[in-house]
């Protein structure tokens, strides 16, 4: 067991050009965000000594103030923020038919990269929209049903604790089946590496998932709770730091920096992981 | 005399005779029984219905007239009349309520209350002759005031006893008062209780007795309650004052008997459900009851130590907590909207399983509920002319004790490094108002055409605060012991108040002229926003403007390049400020206001400007945005 996860973890750390790309290309959008706040909350506070005061840890009045005056400062960050994910999310298409095929094909070079990145991308598109449609049919099963039945939820559940239980019973619910399309997903893409026609690798990818269902599936919830945990760690440890000192607000991008990085390893891991 | 002492030995006997086991739960015997006038004294007798959401009761009222005045009628307030249909005056411009549309309500789901006897001492029964009026408004179908005419007209001193019967049914619960599913019931304005007959500042004594208008809540005199409940043995029940007797009716099937006993309160509310279970504890002399329904366990001790801080604070800067006993009313989720409020003795509070003790909003409703025991419960000013008195001064202590305990950063919340203190939120409350100058405070409950939180709560509160920021913490307190110690169990008003401020000002040869303050915080609808305009080298000036009318002096920080600095007073009355600065040094900055007294300040980000900023916080903040990307897009790429 160790053996595998040391030999899988090799793999996906050889595979470090395709991490610094995703990387980057994370990078750029996050520093697009960055300088758009920046230059908002400086054209909005940037000559206040009050940003004394907020260089010692986080104080409400001086942002609630700051929302009060300037309230468009939010929208208009909120908007561009929206903007950028919906363009990584586009472009992570691309970025993930290079990353499989290279995980695939046991490549580690950019320019195959590249190359196999153009040979899939329409392909994998394709299975990315059927995956999408299948999560969005799956949820609505599981959610439609649970808003035309509850009506005043109060009533129907008598107290708001079995409400609350209810609720995230049915996300969990929700993740455990949207784990299994992600999983039959990226199979799908690998049997395209193999196979190159479409319907094919799906009814390929599908069987190898019903074959091997345990392992797949604990490989899925697995990266889910790993960047859980992530998470987690970086509100508990990184998030607050304050910004006494030049240093500090430098300690501060590294280590938002290295979880960025260790979240596309982990992910790198996972595709590696379902390969093997 | 001899009345009383038949009436007690009836007690006592039907005490011996109807119940078999009982449980005796007494308040501490140290308490002072006789604070108040006790002008208005009530025993009542309740049998409740449960299934039909109704109590017929029987009411002994004990009623002295304190005025000079030969009164012919007493008035009483019907409140459970407001809820009778959408025609009230309460309810005739509201659809809906708590996210509750009442235009479909069946004729079971609205309340009513009704006196079918007022027998005087002479055996006249007075309800022949009884009429609703409407002194506010003129609205016919409101039956939320009652007149009964008296036989034999009632001397200046004199007391009237009367004999009344009265029917209640609660409606499914619009806000307070009202059933729940399950057996929930909140009994508060309940019974007919007498309004106030008060000298009103023209000089001349008459009734207070307002209909039950939007905006408003109590005004009614002090007096002692013992209160007998008929109910049900599967209802576990609570309610202000003692309870002196709790235990099964003999020879009945499943009824039991509730006992209340309560001394100089203004009013007495209870509450029945079966599913609540009984915390109880003690802090100093006061005895605590924590009722919780069982979804909520966990949060009892998060009540309990609530009331324990709010105790151990306003004993500390306030005074003697004047009550023995508090009960808390944990509202089951179904029916919410009978909590967030205050009663003498008992107050409400919410919760919802899960939430984290970083958010304290549990903590911040029950101190500010119970702070009202003293600023409403025994300070009995006017909430209906009046209510910035005591919701002001309840949310001022809110904050200070939120912020004491907490931490004046992170009393309200403190989650994944987002954080808030509650005097943050208050004063965050008011300067965030689409319009600040929307309507002045001191004016009555509903006049309010909106505002009415964020100016009687908020802005009230923050103008506490910036006057105790300028007075000092300790004069402050010298002020709110003074009022309190003087004017509790009455019904103090604003001239009381500012009165108490002028005296306790003098005595420490404090120069703050309040009455100038608080005509503008509360009888004006100005508001203050001082902004620093330019820092001038070459020029060697200094421009700053006050935004709005308030009028404040202020001080102001000058920062000098090589380190030294100056401060410079601003006067109040100038609008706008220029400082010519002859020295050779340079300025670097210049702070308005540097320590932020002024806490009603609408912005206190443009009170200053740096020539040499400090952007390090603007450098922290964009990377965190710009990680909280990074994040969200490798969260959400595994939908791709
Ligand atoms: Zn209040």
């Amino acid at each position: 067991m160790w053996n595998k996860i040391i030999d899988i973890s090799s793999k996906a750390t050889k595979q470090w050009k395709s991490i610094l790309l995703i990387y980057g290309v994370q990078l750029v959008l996050g520093s697009i965000v960055a300088v758009i706040a920046y230059r908002q909350f400086n054209g909005a506070i940037g000559s206040s000594l009050e940003l004394d005061r907020l260089a010692n840890g986080f104080d409400r009045s001086i942002f609630s103030d700051m929302i009060n005056k300037f309230p468009v400062i939010i929208e208009h960050i909120q908007s561009r923020f929206a903007l950028m994910v919906v363009l990584f999310l586009m472009l992570s298409i691309f970025l993930h038919a290079g990353l499989l095929s290279n995980i695939r094909y046991g490549y580690y070079s950019i320019f195959k990269y590249f190359q196999n990145a153009n040979i899939y991308f329409f392909k994998f598109l394709k299975v990315v929209l059927i995956s999408l449609i299948l999560k969005i049919v799956v949820l609505a099963i599981i959610w439609v049903p649970f808003f035309m039945l509850i009506g005043d939820p109060l009533e129907t559940f008598h107290s708001e604790k079995t409400l609350i239980f209810t609720v995230i019973g049915l996300v969990i619910l929700s993740a455990l089946c949207l784990i299994v399309i992600w999983l039959w997903s990226v199979l799908s893409r690998y049997h395209i590496v193999d196979e190159n026609r479409l319907l094919v690798s799906m009814k390929s990818g599908w069987r190898l998932l019903i074959s091997n269902f345990a392992r797949y599936y604990i490989v899925g919830c697995g990266l889910i709770l790993l960047h859980v945990i992530i998470t987690w760690l970086y509100t508990l440890v990184v998030d607050d730091w304050g910004a006494e000192t030049w240093f500090t607000v430098l300690a501060l991008v590294i280590m938002q920096q290295l979880f960025s990085l260790i979240r596309i390893w982990i992910r790198v891991f996972g595709y590696s992981a379902v390969n093997d | 005399m001899v009345e009383k002492w038949l009436r007690n030995s009836l007690l006592v006997f039907m005490t011996i005779m109807v119940v078999n086991t009982c449980v005796f739960t007494q308040c501490n015997t140290s308490y002072n029984q006789s604070q108040s006038l006790k002008i208005a004294n009530y025993d009542i007798e309740v049998h409740l219905d449960h299934k039909g959401k109704s109590a017929s009761c029987i009411q002994k009222l004990n009623w002295k007239n304190t005025s000079p005045d030969t009164l012919r009628e007493l008035r009483f307030y019907m409140y459970m009349n407001a809820f009778k249909d959408l025609k009230s005056t309460y309810l005739k411009n509201t659809r809906k309520m708590f996210g509750q549309d009442l235009k479909n309500r069946t004729k079971k789901e609205w309340g009513h209350i009704e006196v079918t006897q007022a027998v005087d001492r002479n055996g006249n029964d007075l309800v022949q002759n009884q009429e609703y009026i409407q002194p506010n408004d003129g609205n016919a179908l409101d039956e939320t005031v009652l007149s009964i005419p008296l036989e034999m007209p009632l001397l200046p001193g004199e007391v009237i006893e009367l004999d009344m019967n009265f029917d209640v049914k609660l409606p499914r619960t619009i806000v307070r008062s009202g059933y729940g599913p399950r057996d929930f019931f909140l009994f508060v304005h309940w019974f007919p209780q007498v309004c106030v007959y008060e000298l009103k500042v023209d000089g001349n004594w008459g009734w207070n007795s307002h209909q039950f208008m939007p905006g408003t809540e109590f005004f009614s005199d002090f007096g002692d309650y013992n209160v007998e409940i008929y109910a049900s043995d599967h209802l576990v029940i609570g309610g202000s004052g003692c309870k002196t007797f709790s235990g099964k009716v003999l020879g009945t099937i499943g009824e039991q008997l509730v006992r209340f006993q309560a001394h100089d309160l203004i009013d007495f509310g209870w509450v029945a459900y079966p599913e609540y279970e009984t915390y109880t504890s003690t802090y100093g002399d006061t005895d605590i009851e924590i009722l919780m329904v069982p979804e909520h366990y966990a949060f009892a001790d998060r009540y309990l130590k609530a009331i324990e801080q709010s105790l151990e604070y306003l004993e500390k800067h306030v005074g003697k907590y004047p009550y023995p006993k508090i009960t808390v009313v944990d509202p089951p989720t179904h029916t919410l909207n009978s909590g967030f409020m205050e009663y003498p003795m008992m107050i409400t509070g919410a919760t919802a399983y899960g939430i984290p003790r970083s958010v304290r909003s549990v903590e911040s409703l029950v101190i500010h509920e119970f702070t009202h025991m003293y600023f409403m419960a025994s300070l009995a000013s006017n909430e209906k002319e009046e209510a910035w008195l005591d919701e002001g001064f309840v949310t001022y202590f809110e904050d200070r004790i939120l912020d004491h305990y907490y931490g004046n950063q992170s009393s309200l919340f403190d989650v994944l490094g987002a954080r808030s203190g509650n005097a943050q939120q208050s004063r965050n409350e008011y300067v965030s108002m689409e319009n600040p100058n929307l309507g002045k405070i001191a004016r009555p409950g509903w006049e309010f055409d909106g505002g009415f939180k964020s100016l009687i709560y908020a802005k009230t509160a923050t103008a506490f605060k910036t006057m105790e920021r300028i007075i000092g913490s300790d004069i402050m307190d010298e002020i709110i012991k003074t009022y309190f110690e003087r004017y509790k169990f009455t019904h103090p008003k604003e001239a009381d108040l500012r009165k108490i401020i002028k005296e306790v000002l003098e005595k420490n040869t404090s120069n703050f002229d309040s009455d100038k303050y608080l005509n503008q915080v509360l009888h004006a609808t100005s508001s203050i926003n001082f902004k620093m305009v330019d820092i001038n080298n070459s020029t060697k000036t200094i421009e700053a403007i006050r935004e709005g009318n308030f009028e404040i002096g202020t001080e102001v920080l000058i920062m000098f390049k090589d380190g030294s600095s100056k401060t410079v007073n601003w006067e109040g009355s100038e609008k706008h400020f220029k400082h010519t600065f002859s020295s050779s040094k340079e300025v670097i900055s210049a702070h308005i206001d540097p320590e932020q007294k002024i806490y009603l300040d609408l912005n206190l980000n443009n009170n200053s400007i740096t020539l040499d900023p400090n952007k390090k916080p603007l450098y922290k903040y964009a990377a965190k945005l710009g990680h909280w990307l990074q994040a969200v897009s490798q969260w959400t790429s595994f939908m791709m």
